[in-house]
């Protein structure tokens, strides 16, 4: 097995910055690496923390929230609220022994495509290092026996 | 001191300032304590305190079974009039809607010979009181021993040391039923679409669950210790609560319970808060 690890990663961006600044990226015909999943939302502060948990669980190496700067945010302080929680819940994940490179954070404006393809390089990079999130995958394995009924289905 | 505590409640009961006591009768033998809802004034004699009562009792102010029998006055231990404090600083109760009948324990939380009956108090006269009384032993270094030393454990040790603990439970939700605020009418893993958390009793629902049952007490958790005493596979989970609780201490200089008129850690913001951590 010769072949490089390709980390998946989820990137929970918001509508207003970090994603515009993704298009913007995209637009500008920038390249950078593939292995982001990027999920739009409205605000970093309608991410509920379960999302991260259940990108972990459908097979994530490592997740990323981006949204605006400090200030900028479309709906005034979401970011802010946003903020608080994360500064906890990276803690909580942290002292369970998710290795804090797996959980990473960033804010991203509208105008910075440059920033989003530079971010997305390093956050594969680092995650690359760390090797595939056996953890979390060996609990899933452990319980495959009994999957999740998806909405709709 | 038992004695004050009777009489105190008898009192209430008798000038109908409250309508139900909860505090502590006898259980099933001796060694056994249970709660006790007392109406009438003739049973306040009922009334116990000793090393077994160690229920937080606030669990039972939010619930609607209990609120129909009036305004409740509580025997309440310090950490549980903390509760009281967080319940009325998230609306769940009214300010003016309790009574705590103050009694000190030890420091393990439980009675003994030296515990004291403080009288009837409000809620803000319970948080001048735990100001004055109880503030300085919050996040004691032997409280934070445990913290301290899985802190110093790799990640690798960490998650070994998680997921061995956590493939124990077995989803029974005594930790949630024991704790006073987690009071949601409907939590998280009774919704089912889409479903959160994943219900079995397996590795993956397991971490799932106590992720999100640590996490919903961040900032809120006022460390009474009933979660770990309910749980009945004896995981950790203090060790986790006071995790979040020594981080909510550093980033936001907050200790819960001390503020009952002021917004709740997780529900507002600062414009300098740290930020270090985001790229």
């Amino acid at each position: 097995m010769s072949e490089e690890f390709e980390p998946k990663i989820t990137a929970f961006v918001c509508n207003w910055c970090t994603y515009a600044g993704a298009d913007l990226a995209g637009t500008s015909r920038l390249k950078y690496a593939s292995n982001m999943r990027v999920i739009k939302l409205p605000c970093t502060g309608r991410i509920d923390f379960m999302f991260l948990i259940r990108a972990f669980e459908q097979g994530a190496d490592a997740v990323l929230v981006s949204g605006c700067h400090p200030g900028d945010c479309h709906y005034n302080e979401g970011n802010y609220y946003a903020r608080r929680r994360w500064t906890v819940f990276r803690k909580l994940l942290n002292f369970l022994g998710i290795e804090e490179d797996r959980v990473q954070f960033s804010s991203v404006s509208a105008a910075e495509g440059r920033k989003w393809a530079d971010l997305v390089n390093e956050v594969t990079g680092a995650v690359r290092k760390l090797g595939p999130f056996k953890g979390y995958k060996q609990l899933m394995e452990k319980s495959r026996f009994i999957q999740p009924v998806e909405a709709g289905k | 001191m038992i004695e004050q505590l009777r009489a105190k409640a008898k009192e209430l009961l008798e000038k109908r300032e409250a309508g139900v006591i909860i505090g502590y009768g006898r259980g099933t033998n001796e060694t056994t304590a249970t709660p006790v809802f007392i109406t009438s004034p003739a049973r306040a004699g009922e009334l116990i305190f000793n090393p077994f009562c160690y229920n937080n009792l606030l669990t039972f102010v939010t619930r609607d079974e209990h609120k129909q029998l009036g305004k409740p006055a509580v025997v309440a231990r310090e950490c549980d009039m903390k509760a009281a404090i967080v319940l009325v600083q998230e609306d769940q109760i009214k300010a003016d809607g309790i009574i705590l009948l103050s009694v000190s324990c030890d420091e393990q939380g439980r009675a003994d010979a030296a515990c004291r009956f403080n009288g009837a108090m409000t809620i803000p006269e319970a948080e001048e009181w735990l100001k004055k009384n109880y503030r300085a032993k919050e996040l004691t270094a032997d409280k934070i021993a445990q913290v301290a030393e899985l802190e110093k454990m790799s990640d690798a040790e960490r998650w070994a040391f998680w997921s061995k603990e956590f493939e124990r439970c077995i989803k029974c939700y005594a930790c949630r039923q024991a704790c006073p605020l987690c009071y949601c009418r409907q939590c998280i893993v009774e919704k089912n679409l889409p479903q959160w958390v994943l219900t079995s009793p397996h590795p993956a629902g397991n971490m799932a669950w106590n992720i999100v049952r640590a996490f919903h007490l961040a900032g809120r958790c006022i460390d009474c210790g009933e979660c770990e005493r309910a749980c009945p596979v004896g995981i950790p989970l203090l060790a986790l609560n006071r995790a979040l609780q020594k981080e909510v201490l550093r980033a936001f200089d907050y200790v819960s319970g001390y503020d009952h008129a002021g917004k709740p850690v997780m529900a507002s913001f600062k414009k300098d808060d740290d930020e270090e951590f985001i790229k």
